[in-house]
């Protein structure tokens, strides 16, 4: 009898463990995953992301403290956030692009 | 003033006061720069930017349907984040355009460096590092399209399985799946048989970014009003389920029509068990 006990209250503390603290929401991680893709797009170094990154940051920020609208806030934040990753990346297309046309132009002028 | 010129004026005042209730909210600003910016691309084909074009058009249909409903505060925000994801299409579609006359440009240095004989070993090796470099971008590019449609045809032809599923030309793929399937009979709580069935759907729905509408139907069995309450639950009850396994709430919606969309005929068992249905709408895309 004494061992059936033991084993009830070790189910139970086990089942007491068991449930684990919910996580952040999807929308929230997905803002979160955007804005450090845009800094390691590297945003912060191309102007016309900077200005993108910077709101995403703030929005992000004021979807974490979870006031106002926190979802849209972290909508906003995603938006920003892609906005600026992908601008960095078109900065970077376009720089390698002119490097090559300098590069043919000099070919062809010797 | 005559009697009757008083009485036109008045009938005048009051058509303007009524439509001016009726009218919807101006667009703000960024719905028109994202409205304008979407047209301008609409009729694009560019594969590099579909993904983003799709996001574009749902966050513009999203802020448009807030404004309709009344909504303006919301609705602007809405607007702001819709016209960033047109912006964020141009940029991507652009980019691939410069990547692609980056191919280009290395491709004819290379030849021009190689016509001449010249022993420019360093640039072409360069040049050809470069475009190597990029064209491996490109091949990985459209390797992960290819194995994410191919993801897509798999999870279809599982849902194919238990669903009817139909390319309509007007509304754009519809996955019909018969009520008995999914719910107890006169309930919005599912069966047995529902949580394979969901799980299904909504895999095929994350490999499908396009917006979705989930429609409940029942047969003439009942009250009208019992039958609309009963399939708006149900489509509402889908809906649901498919946010919980992950779809985006952002694309997804759900509507209940009772009886009033028949499928077949009423008078025969069979007929009735067709039209007790959800069906999940994959919107075409609206140029």
């Amino acid at each position: 009898m004494r061992h059936l006990s033991k084993l009830i209250l070790a189910c139970a503390l086990i089942t007491g463990c068991a449930t684990a603290p919910a996580g952040p929401p999807k929308w929230l991680t997905d803002a979160q995953d955007a804005v450090a893709s845009a800094q390691a797009a590297g945003a912060a170094q191309v102007p016309a992301a900077q200005e993108h990154l910077q709101k995403a940051q703030t929005a992000l920020t004021a979807a974490q403290s979870g006031k106002g609208d926190a979802q849209m806030n972290a909508s906003l934040a995603t938006a920003e956030a892609q906005l600026a990753g992908n601008l960095a990346k078109q900065s970077k297309a376009q720089a390698d692009l002119q490097g090559a046309t300098d590069q043919l132009n000099r070919l062809k002028a010797q | 003033m005559t009697t009757q010129t008083s009485k036109t004026l008045a009938v005048a005042v009051l058509a303007l006061a009524v439509l001016a209730g009726c009218s919807t909210l101006n667009p703000s600003p960024d719905l028109v720069a994202a409205r304008s910016g979407y047209a301008a691309m609409a009729n694009s084909t560019n594969p590099a930017n579909a993904a983003e074009r799709g996001q574009a058009q749902q966050a513009i249909n999203k802020a448009n349907a807030m404004l309709n409903g009344g909504n303006e505060q919301t609705a602007q925000q809405l607007a702001q984040i819709a016209n960033l994801k047109v912006q964020n299409a141009q940029v991507v579609g652009d980019t691939a355009d410069a990547e692609a006359r980056l191919v280009a440009t290395q491709n004819e240095a290379i030849s021009i460096a190689r016509a001449k004989g010249m022993a420019a070993a360093g640039v072409t090796a360069a040049a050809s590092a470069a475009t190597s470099a990029t064209q491996q971008q490109i091949s990985a590019e459209q390797a992960a399209i290819a194995n994410a449609e191919a993801q897509r045809q798999k999870a279809l032809n599982t849902l194919k399985l238990f669903a009817n599923v139909v390319e309509d030309k007007e509304r754009g793929l519809v996955i019909s799946i018969g009520g008995e399937t999914l719910f107890k009979t006169n309930s919005a709580k599912f069966g047995p048989s529902a949580n394979q069935e969901l799980t299904a759907l909504a895999v095929y729905l994350q490999l499908d970014p396009r917006p979705t509408v989930v429609e409940g139907h029942t047969s003439n069995t009942g009250t009208p009003a019992y039958n609309m309450k009963l399939s708006q639950e149900r489509a509402k009850g889908v809906m649901d389920y498919l946010i919980a396994q992950g779809v985006s709430p952002d694309r997804i919606t759900s509507v209940g029509f009772g009886e009033t969309r028949p499928i077949a005929d009423n008078k025969t068992k069979a007929g009735r068990a067709l039209n007790r249905r959800v069906d999940v709408v994959m919107v075409k895309a609206v140029k």
